[in-house]
C-alpha cells in the first residue's frame, strides 16, 4: 500500500511540474461542502457547495501572482434514486456565480458501485446541458471512473483513512465545436462516522485539446460530507 | 460575493483544522486492521501452517468490536479465497470458503432456490461462502486430511432480493440448504463517490 502512495504522489507532481511548462495554467484553493438528506430506503437528495479561489495565474503578470481572486462558486442539488444496491440514477440543478454572466445546469447520471473484497469502484456516466446568458448551449458528455483504497484493513472503519483516485473524461459540445477535458484526483480522505468524512485532494484539470487554449488547473481540493 | 467566498473558505479550513484527533459525533466502532504475521498469536499462525502446507503470505487483520478482539487471515488456497478466524488467544473459530453455485451440491442449491423463489421475485446472487465450524483438531483434520467428523457446514449467501424494490442480503443456511437467518446488508454511503 505504501509503494502505491508513493506512486500515486510521484505521478501527481509530475502532473504539476508538466502543468507548469504549459503557457495556461493556474491553480488554487477549491473547498467544497456535500450534504445528503436520506429520504427513504431508495431516495436521497444532495446539495453541495463549491468555490474555486486562484492562488497563481500564469496569464497574470508576475508582480499579480500570488493572489487571491474569486473564479467560481457552484451551488448544486441533485435527487437520487436507488434501483438496486449499488445502481442509482440522479437528476440534479446547478447555478454558477461566475466573473462574466452566472451559468445554469441541469444533470441527469447513473452511478454504479461495485464492491470488490477490499475496494470500491464507482463508474458514473453523467450529462448536463449549461446555459448562459449571451453565449451557446454546452452539451456535455461525462464519464468518472473512481476507486476508494482503505488505508487500514481491508475495509474503511470508522477513524480510519483512505484513498481515492478518480478519472473523468469530458467530451463537450458547444456552438458546434467539440472540446475535451480530463480531470484526475487523488485524494485522501478520513471518515468519522458513517454520516462525515473529510477529503483532502489534488485534482488536475487539462482542457483545450481540439480548440485553442490548451490550459491545465491544478487544485488543492478540501471536501466535507455530511449525511443525515 | 468576495466575504461569501471567504466565509465558505474559513469554514472549511476550520473543519479540517485538528481533524487528525476529533470525531463530530460519536457511535459504535467496529474496527479492523492489517497486522503484521508478529503480531498474531503464534498458536493462530501455527494452526495456518499446520491445516493450509502451502499457503503463500497470508495477510492478517485484527478486529475490535463490542465483543472483543480477533484475528483473521485472508488468503488465496487452491484456486479459492479464505478467510480464517480467530479468537484473542488465537484459537480457530471458523473458515469461510469463497465458493461459486456450481461448487454448492445440486441438492442443497435446490432447495436454497426454493427457499429464494419463495420469498423473492427475482434474486441475484452476489457472494456465495462455505462456512467450516468445528474444534480445533477437527478442523485441522478437515483440511489436510480430508477427514469430515464433527464439522458444522453452513452456507453463507450475500444476494440482492426484489419484491417491491431491491434489498441486499446475507442470508445462513445450513449443509442441507434449509434457511437458518437473515441479516440486511447496509453498503456505506459513497457520496463522495457519486455526486
Amino acid at each position: 500500500m505504501k509503494k502505491l502512495v508513493i506512486l500515486v504522489v510521484l505521478i501527481s507532481l509530475n502532473g504539476s511540474l508538466a502543468a507548469q511548462e504549459n503557457k495556461v495554467f493556474f491553480t488554487g484553493i477549491f473547498p467544497e461542502i456535500s450534504f445528503t438528506k436520506k429520504l427513504d430506503q431508495q431516495n436521497k437528495l444532495n446539495f453541495k457547495i463549491e468555490n474555486q479561489e486562484i492562488l497563481y495565474d500564469s496569464r497574470d503578470l508576475k508582480t499579480d501572482n500570488p493572489q487571491f481572486t474569486h473564479y467560481r462558486t457552484d451551488l448544486m442539488l441533485i435527487f437520487d434514486h436507488t434501483i438496486r444496491p449499488g445502481i442509482s440514477i440522479g437528476l440534479g440543478v446547478f447555478h454558477r456565480f461566475q466573473e462574466k454572466e452566472d451559468g445554469n445546469r441541469i444533470i441527469q447520471q447513473l452511478s454504479m458501485l461495485q464492491r470488490l473484497r477490499n475496494l470500491r469502484i464507482n463508474h458514473r456516466v453523467r450529462t448536463d446541458q449549461t446555459f448562459t446568458k449571451n453565449d451557446d448551449l454546452e452539451v456535455r458528455l461525462r464519464y468518472r471512473f473512481s476507486m476508494e483504497i482503505p488505508l487500514e484493513g481491508a475495509e474503511v472503519d470508522p477513524n480510519e483513512f483512505y484513498l481515492v483516485l478518480s478519472e473523468e473524461p469530458i467530451f463537450s459540445l458547444k456552438g458546434g465545436e467539440f472540446e475535451i477535458e480530463n480531470r484526475t484526483a487523488i485524494a485522501l480522505g478520513k471518515l468519522f462516522n458513517s454520516n462525515e468524512k473529510l477529503e483532502w485532494a489534488l485534482d488536475y484539470r487539462t482542457d483545450g485539446f481540439i480548440q485553442e487554449g490548451f490550459r491545465t488547473r491544478l487544485w488543492a481540493k478540501i471536501s466535507y460530507y455530511y449525511n443525515f | 460575493m468576495l466575504n461569501f467566498n471567504s466565509l465558505i473558505v474559513f469554514i472549511i479550513l476550520f473543519l479540517s483544522f485538528g481533524i487528525f484527533n476529533f470525531s463530530f459525533s460519536q457511535e459504535k466502532i467496529e474496527k479492523e486492521s492489517g497486522i503484521k504475521p508478529r503480531e498474531v498469536p503464534s498458536a493462530a499462525r501455527d494452526w495456518l501452517k499446520d491445516s493450509f502446507e502451502n499457503v503463500q503470505r497470508p495477510k492478517w487483520f485484527l478486529e475490535h468490536s463490542q465483543n472483543g478482539k480477533s484475528y483473521e487471515a485472508k488468503f488465496h488456497y487452491q484456486g479459492h479465497f479464505h478467510s480464517v478466524e480467530f479468537d484473542s488467544l488465537g484459537n480457530v473459530e471458523d473458515v469461510e470458503i469463497e465458493i461459486k453455485e456450481s461448487e454448492v451440491p445440486l441438492e442443497v442449491w435446490k432447495e436454497i432456490q426454493f427457499h429464494f423463489e419463495s420469498i423473492y421475485a427475482h434474486v441475484k446472487v452476489e457472494k456465495i461462502q462455505r462456512q467450516l465450524t468445528a474444534s480445533k483438531s477437527d478442523l485441522e483434520d478437515f483440511f489436510d486430511e480430508e477427514e469430515i467428523v464433527d464439522v458444522v457446514i453452513r452456507y453463507e449467501i450475500v444476494f440482492q432480493g426484489k419484491n417491491e424494490q431491491w434489498e441486499l442480503w446475507e442470508a445462513l443456511f445450513d449443509d442441507s440448504g434449509k434457511f437458518l437467518s437473515k441479516l440486511k446488508v447496509q453498503i456505506r454511503l459513497n457520496d463522495n463517490l457519486i455526486f
